[in-house]
């Protein structure tokens, strides 16, 4: 993203507006199967994505990040709150109405192998979602899956072959090109590159970068690779155990962490480079369970500066600084 | 420096549908006692089936060990019986793999299979075995060390289940750790925590260790030499320092420059052209050339031998050779 292009960007409504959602899923147990309680997967979350922007969205395993995202996509069905996408309520949609929304808004899944129908042609793959909405002259549906393999930078002769036949950062880009082939308006990409080499992920993320400035898409970006969201976004949103707990402009979170979590997430990143030497915050203990999340700060338990109020009393969101947010006593 | 370890020429090949194809091609490098040596590659480099060939553990079939020798302290492991390698492994050589939950028993309890080792290597009765196991468990960082030797692997996070198998490593005061990705699975706090436990245990009891991973940031914390491979085969070897500052291999300066840095930004990334080539179409000459942008016409026809250019420092590049002076040539 270049930069005059960012003084224009958190201009007028936001694209995407989630409002103090949650996702709880039930945990049933014991002889008789009864409700035990529930894992506050997302706890209250709210975050905006404006047009043309690359949200970052980062945490560790368990912190609610890739459910966040189901929810918006409908694939888990929310507990509480509202989605706002283009002013309409998401949530709200009935099953017919979803169909014309989910061609607006699109999902790239982690695991290129899992996510792609092996006994589907790849040209019928990225077809598929131009006949569920209705393109139904089959000449016109092949031209639009060649120009989207080109946009990709796939051969069109691959249209007519199988997945098992392609490596995972060629997998990838098929994911990206169905992703597109409806033109959305915002792709929610879930880890996408973590599961490829780095020599394949740099290149899927540059071509993710083209495909924004030329198509003029939203991202919202899902990784729990700090280095890897630091290169892609243009504001940053650090999750953990369910909520946010820091939000700012990239450069903002990188050069300038405020929450404890983010900079002992930043700590521990090795950096490829020997002569660089840091200090590192090394976090005591592991995530706790999100089925009985502690009270008060959740991070509490494992956060170096907690103090006798942060066992108590939940922080909440707050500015610091112009579009720097960030949940903690501390930084009060 | 006295050698622990000398890999001569390894050659381990897998059948596949009749056809025989190298895993590992002639690899040769030695370990010198008490050093921190990282093997560095992305997936299908062969740097697990190198790893798992020093613990004899290859699945034969499919695996073959078409040629070479592994000298432990001398003594040639691969021909070595089950018998003499059951002694061998756990005793003077321990590993830690990926994947924790898959390495441990899922039907024994912790306590249990930590003592299982210092029973058959050391001796122990069971009760002193497993009040050995409950301190080995305290040293590598476990909070509530009785209670976790007491639980059965599914209930420990796996942060926790890789301290057991560290603790279980080092359970007999092994010569040799080989760790194959031990942080990969795991989130980058705890990956903190891990890596900060070998090294410290590592200069504690003077052990050598061979790490094994594809994360360049993890060899610039831990590594004091490193080498790097493609395709089955060495193309780099240099002490940790000079490999991140001065970069031979096109391959290396590639990786190096591909990955997005958390420390810094960046504008586009550069990128290795093309996909890792697949074990059964292994391009001729040196296996790098269809992506290297340095490629030469020699590079197409003839492998590229591994020389040594400097101080500790070896190279596979036809045009890193024709740069240097022959007489530095080594054959092997």
């Amino acid at each position: 993203m270049t930069q005059n292009k960012k003084s224009e960007l958190y201009t007028g409504a936001p694209l995407l507006q989630v409002q103090h959602l949650k996702t709880y899923f039930p945990v049933y147990g014991g002889a008789l199967s009864r409700l035990q309680g529930y894992v506050h997967a997302v706890d209250d979350v709210s975050l905006d994505v404006y047009k043309g922007e690359t949200l970052g969205l980062v945490g560790e395993s368990g912190c609610g990040k890739s459910t966040l995202a189901r929810t918006i996509m409908r694939i888990e069905p929310a507990t509480s709150g509202s989605v706002l996408f283009d002013g309409k309520d998401v949530l709200a949609l009935k099953k017919s109405e979803l169909r014309p929304m989910r061609k607006e808004l699109q999902m790239i899944f982690q695991d290129p192998y899992s996510s792609l129908d092996p006994r589907m042609k790849i040209g019928d793959i990225i077809a598929e979602p131009l006949l569920v909405h209705g393109m139904s002259d089959a000449a016109e549906r092949r031209e639009e899956v060649y120009r989207t393999l080109d946009v990709v930078g796939l051969d069109r002769s691959y249209a007519e072959r199988y997945p098992h036949e392609f490596s995972g950062g060629q997998r990838q880009r098929i994911s990206i090109a169905r992703s597109l082939v409806l033109r959305p308006k915002l792709i929610l990409c879930d880890e996408p590159v973590s599961a490829l080499d780095v020599s394949i992920q740099s290149q899927i993320l540059n071509l993710l970068r083209k495909l924004q400035d030329k198509m003029d898409l939203t991202f919202i970006f899902i990784s729990h690779a700090l280095n890897v969201i630091r290169h892609v976004s243009d504001r940053v949103c650090v999750m953990y155990l369910g909520r946010v707990v820091e939000t700012a402009p990239s450069e903002r979170i990188f050069e300038n962490p405020q929450h404890p979590y983010t900079k002992a997430l930043l700590s521990a990143i090795p950096i490829p480079d020997p002569t660089v030497k840091r200090e590192r915050i090394l976090l005591k203990g592991d995530i706790p369970s999100p089925k009985d999340p502690p009270k008060g700060c959740r991070f509490h338990t494992r956060c170096p500066y907690a103090t006798a109020r942060c066992a108590e009393d939940e922080p909440q969101l707050r500015e610091i600084e112009s579009g720097h947010f960030a949940a903690c006593h501390l930084c009060d | 420096m006295d050698k622990i370890l000398q890999v001569k020429d390894l050659r381990v090949h897998f059948k596949n549908d009749g056809q025989e194809n190298p895993a590992v091609d002639g690899v040769s490098f030695d370990v010198y006692r008490g050093e921190t040596l990282c093997i560095v590659g992305e997936s299908g480099s062969g740097k697990s089936v190198t790893s798992l060939s020093i613990m004899k553990l290859v699945a034969t079939p499919p695996g073959i060990y078409a040629g070479g020798e592994i000298l432990f302290e001398g003594e040639d492991i691969l021909k070595k019986t089950s018998k003499q390698m059951g002694k061998l492994r756990g005793k003077e050589i321990a590993m830690i793999f990926q994947e924790p939950m898959t390495a441990l028993n899922p039907v024994h309890k912790i306590g249990a299979q930590i003592s299982e080792a210092l029973c058959i290597h050391e001796n122990y009765d069971k009760k002193t075995a497993w009040k050995k196991a409950i301190e080995m468990l305290s040293m590598v960082g476990v909070p509530d060390p009785e209670r976790c030797a007491n639980s059965f692997p599914h209930q420990l996070s796996g942060g926790m289940r890789q301290r057991v198998m560290i603790a279980m490593a080092f359970s007999c005061n092994p010569k040799m750790l080989i760790a194959d990705e031990p942080t990969t699975a795991l989130d980058v706090t705890i990956q903190a925590q891990i890596l900060d436990i070998i090294k410290k245990n590592k200069e504690e009891r003077g052990m050598t260790v061979i790490f094994i991973t594809h994360d360049l940031g993890v060899v610039a914390d831990i590594a004091q030499r490193v080498i790097v491979m493609y395709a089955g085969r060495i193309v780099e070897e240099a002490p940790c320092a000079d490999l991140y500052a001065n970069p031979l291999h096109p391959y290396t300066k590639g990786l190096l420059k591909c990955i997005p840095r958390v420390d810094q930004a960046q504008g586009e990334l550069d990128v290795i052209q093309g996909q890792v080539p697949s074990l059964a179409n292994y391009p001729k000459g040196c296996r790098f050339h269809p992506r290297c942008p340095e490629c030469m016409d020699i590079c197409k026809e003839e492998v590229p031998a591994l020389v040594t250019v400097g101080e500790g420092r070896r190279v596979a590049c036809h045009r890193i050779c024709a740069q240097c002076v022959p007489t530095t040539e080594e054959q092997e």
